[in-house]
């Protein structure tokens, strides 16, 4: 009797441990099977190679993926301009990390903020920067400030930016902020200093001259004013003044299109003619941008394939995007044909010329008049 | 039987309340045992995921198609770059066309409207990215010739590639000069007399891109220009002329772009020579350099007898991704007089790259709304409401990325058609076309999406 019990006992023991077991292995389903599903974009409205990187980044993030790879998805999301749904993406990848994850606290929200700046939320993006702020590196913080005195321009909050800008330093962009904000505010006088620091900085730079020009028009240096206006136009160095922009652009270069794009840009670089042409061709679809067909049909000419390149020159004008050097480039396609297309070639050099005046379309017809047998 | 059962030697002894218990708990355990793993198997695929969350959209107006406004396609295609529209009698026959710059195709077009639908003509091609064309008797032979602003390239340059035309007409077509060479991208000439002299001078918006300047042009009689430095600045996008002072001659305002966002006005001062004639004045500006101002339309809006100005805001070219922000739409720049001016908002539509005054109201144009949106709208109508209010009602979805409009009877039934322009630059391009037109067929002032105006 009593061995039957125990019998009994351990057979419940065992069920009961089989129960658990199962339950936790049910629990595990469960969750994965409601695990949070990343947002989802129509890939119609995208080209061929962006759409497929999404679908990988987002199957990635979907199937299990941490903080890290929601964050990449969110990025790509924001640099293809889907910034609603690469918002809640960034938000999600923050309550996805795990151990081994690389996101750092301060760079998620400063993500958050880029997409916040460019979704229209600039109180929003301050917020976000703001935070960032809290947990960024010190080598961070001047950015972070700048792009806080950014977003407070567009509330035109002038005060808390400028406040902001000062915050941010010496970073060039920031001083160059407040240079504005005083001419513009009355204050020209206050800005000169910072003008002359930063002109002794580069002196090249022709925004620095012609807001040094209009300092000096706001206190009445008419002499200053002039040599500035005029070193405007004879300086060239710019000073890129928009870092949301900037970065966006950086970044776009990691996904997609505009990735592929610029990988053949190198190989063309590194003349890695053959290579740049394989790439390009998967880009260039029926709606490729002409960015792609240019770029292809200038690669496929350095490579000698005329009858191609010929092709998507053809392509370009079906996309009414032809300028002046799509034309010279036409022209010596053309010629690369042989001489039967020499007419042809020569009319569009001559459509070159007549597009924007240039040495190289000039010599090219000198060249070809020179010819023995030719117009 | 009963007995011997009774007395047998190894009896079964009747089940406890307790053993009973616990059979009944292993019987329990062992059916969970089992149907835990069944029930999973049958229930845990079909779960469904935990679903994202709702996304923040911005500023996104949208709406429906409004069906008191027919639309015709003039020219087709994806991918086009129409730069400016304008509703004009060229042929003076009393009939109006469309003249169009198209900056893909590198060529000035008009289109006439027969019974067949539109027919497209080429005035003047191999003009590398026309801007604008004005249509103006230049040299005063009693015709209507055109100048034409050229960019030299419609995307960012900050080369010197622009360039001014006038394209004088002749009997057999259109004989072409160079007016300004040697110039940043020039998005805009205007011409009036205004020094008094019985020629036409022209006004030149040299747009650039990180550099550019306003410049008034002194016509010497014989279409030999002068040119007159009013303002260095990038961006500056259009030169409208008129009196806006009252004094009997013509001023010129402009809007300057890019980083600045600033509306100036130039006061004819009626003597002095070169820029001495005319006094500057910035009449507005704001701090916010993401504003994106994309024109300047001079109206009488409040029936004053002053010209008015209406700002177009939406142009963020400097990301190829741009969404639309709380403050696009169109500020109302009001004239009080004596060069005051009184700014106030008078629409919201993210992307507004233009405006044109119709008898029917205000009419705004989205060139960069969220056009993966099929509800985002791309042509918004602002008419009066009651008391100071202003209504803004949807007329379309479609075509998206419009850069330019003009208004003008264009089927001759006496009432004002719209007409509109693309510039495609990013996609989604599923409902593009190059050129349209909105043929008014309303009957009564039925509303489609309302929408007040408030900021």
């Amino acid at each position: 009797m009593k061995r039957s019990r125990t019998r009994t006992l351990l057979l419940q023991v065992l069920l009961v441990g089989l129960l658990v077991g199962e339950l936790s292995v049910v629990r595990d389903a469960v969750r994965w099977q409601r695990r949070p599903r990343p947002q989802t974009i129509d890939p119609q409205s995208l080209d061929r190679e962006t759409a497929g990187d999404i679908r990988r980044l987002w199957r990635t993030a979907f199937d299990g993926g941490g903080g890290d790879d929601w964050q990449r998805l969110a990025e790509c999301y924001a640099v293809y301009g889907r910034f609603p749904e690469a918002l809640e993406t960034c938000r999600q990848a923050r309550l996805m990390l795990r151990a081994g994850d690389r996101l750092q606290p301060w760079r998620s929200s400063y993500w958050e903020g880029l997409i916040l700046d460019r979704l229209g939320r600039p109180r929003q993006a301050i917020e976000a920067f703001v935070h960032a702020l809290e947990v960024a590196p010190p080598t961070q913080r001047p950015t972070l400030w700048h792009l806080v005195g950014r977003n407070r321009l567009r509330l035109e909050e002038v005060r808390e930016a400028e406040v902001a800008f000062e915050q941010a330093g010496d970073l060039r962009v920031s001083r160059y902020e407040r240079v504005r904000i005083m001419v513009r505010t009355g204050r020209a006088r206050e800005a000169i200093p910072i003008l002359d620091k930063l002109l002794s900085e580069t002196p090249d730079c022709f925004q620095l001259h012609h807001w040094k020009a209009r300092a000096a028009e706001a206190i009445g240096d008419r002499e200053m004013a002039q040599a500035h206006d005029l070193l405007v136009q004879r300086t060239s160095r710019s000073l890129p003044t928009d870092l949301v922009v900037e970065h966006l652009l950086a970044e776009a270069e990691r996904f997609g299109f505009w990735g592929r794009l610029a990988d053949a840009r190198r190989m063309l670089e590194r003349r890695d003619v053959g290579g740049a042409i394989v790439g390009l061709r998967r880009l260039v679809g029926e709606e490729a941008h002409p960015a792609a067909t240019r770029l292809l049909a200038s690669a496929l000419f350095e490579a000698g394939q005329f009858a191609e390149a010929r092709e998507m020159l053809g392509r370009l004008r079906g996309q009414a995007a032809m300028g002046p050097l799509d034309w010279l480039l036409t022209g010596d396609v053309l010629d690369g044909l042989g001489s039967e297309h020499r007419e042809a070639a020569i009319e569009a050099w001559e459509r070159s010329l007549r597009l924007r005046p240039t040495e190289a379309a000039r010599t090219r017809l000198s060249r070809v008049r020179r010819r023995p047998g030719s117009l | 039987m009963t007995e011997a059962i009774a007395s047998g030697p190894d009896p079964v002894p009747p089940l406890s309340s307790g053993d009973r218990g616990r059979s009944r708990v292993t019987s329990v355990l062992l059916v969970l045992v089992l149907v835990l793993p069944l029930g999973a198997w049958a229930i845990v695929p079909v779960l469904p995921a935990r679903g994202p969350g709702l996304l923040e959209t911005g500023s996104v107006i949208t709406g429906t198609d409004d069906p008191g406004w027919e639309l015709e396609t003039v020219i087709g295609g994806r991918r086009s770059w129409i730069t400016n529209v304008q509703v004009v009698d060229l042929d003076v026959d009393g009939v109006s066309e469309i003249l169009a710059c198209d900056a893909g195709e590198n060529r000035l077009a008009v289109c006439r409207r027969n019974g067949m639908g539109w027919a497209v003509e080429t005035l003047a091609d191999d003009l590398l990215a026309p801007a604008h064309a004005t249509l103006v008797d230049l040299d005063g032979d009693a015709d209507r010739d055109l100048v034409v602003s050229l960019l030299g390239n419609i995307q960012p340059d900050d080369g010197v590639v622009g360039q001014v035309v006038w394209l004088e007409r002749v009997e057999e077509g259109y004989r072409r000069h160079v007016v300004l060479d040697g110039v940043r991208r020039v998005a805009d000439a205007r011409a009036g007399d205004l020094d008094g002299d019985g020629d036409q001078d022209l006004v030149v918006a040299v747009f650039g891109y990180a550099r550019g300047e306003v410049l008034w042009l002194e016509n010497d009689g014989k279409q030999s220009f002068t040119s007159h430095r009013l303002l260095s600045a990038p961006g500056a996008i259009h030169v409208p002329l008129a009196d806006f002072d009252g004094d009997g001659d013509l001023d010129i305002v402009t809007v300057v772009s890019q980083d600045e966002e600033e509306v100036w006005g130039f006061e004819n001062l009626g003597a002095g020579r070169g820029p001495e004639r005319f006094r500057s004045r910035r009449l507005w500006f704001t701090h916010n350099h993401d504003l994106g101002s994309a024109g300047l339309v001079p109206t009488d809006f409040d029936g004053d007898g002053d010209l008015d100005l209406l700002l177009p805001t939406g142009d963020n070219f400097e990301y190829r991704y741009t969404y639309p922000q709380p403050y696009h739409g169109c500020l109302l720049i009001r004239n009080d007089g004596d060069w005051t001016w009184v700014v106030e908002p008078l629409a919201d539509l993210g992307g507004t790259y233009a405006a044109a005054v119709g008898e029917m109201g205000i009419v705004l144009v989205s060139m960069f709304n969220a056009w993966h949106r099929h509800d985002a709208a791309s042509v918004l109508l602002v008419s009066p409401g009651s008391g100071n209010r202003r209504l803004a009602r949807v007329i379309s979805t479609r075509p998206s990325h419009l850069s330019t409009v003009d208004c003008g009877d264009l089927d001759g039934d006496g009432r004002d058609d719209i007409v509109v322009g693309s510039l495609h630059v990013s996609p989604p391009f599923d409902r593009a076309a190059a050129l349209s037109v909105f043929i008014n067929r309303t009957k009564h002032r039925d509303s489609n999406s309302v929408r007040k105006s408030e900021r």
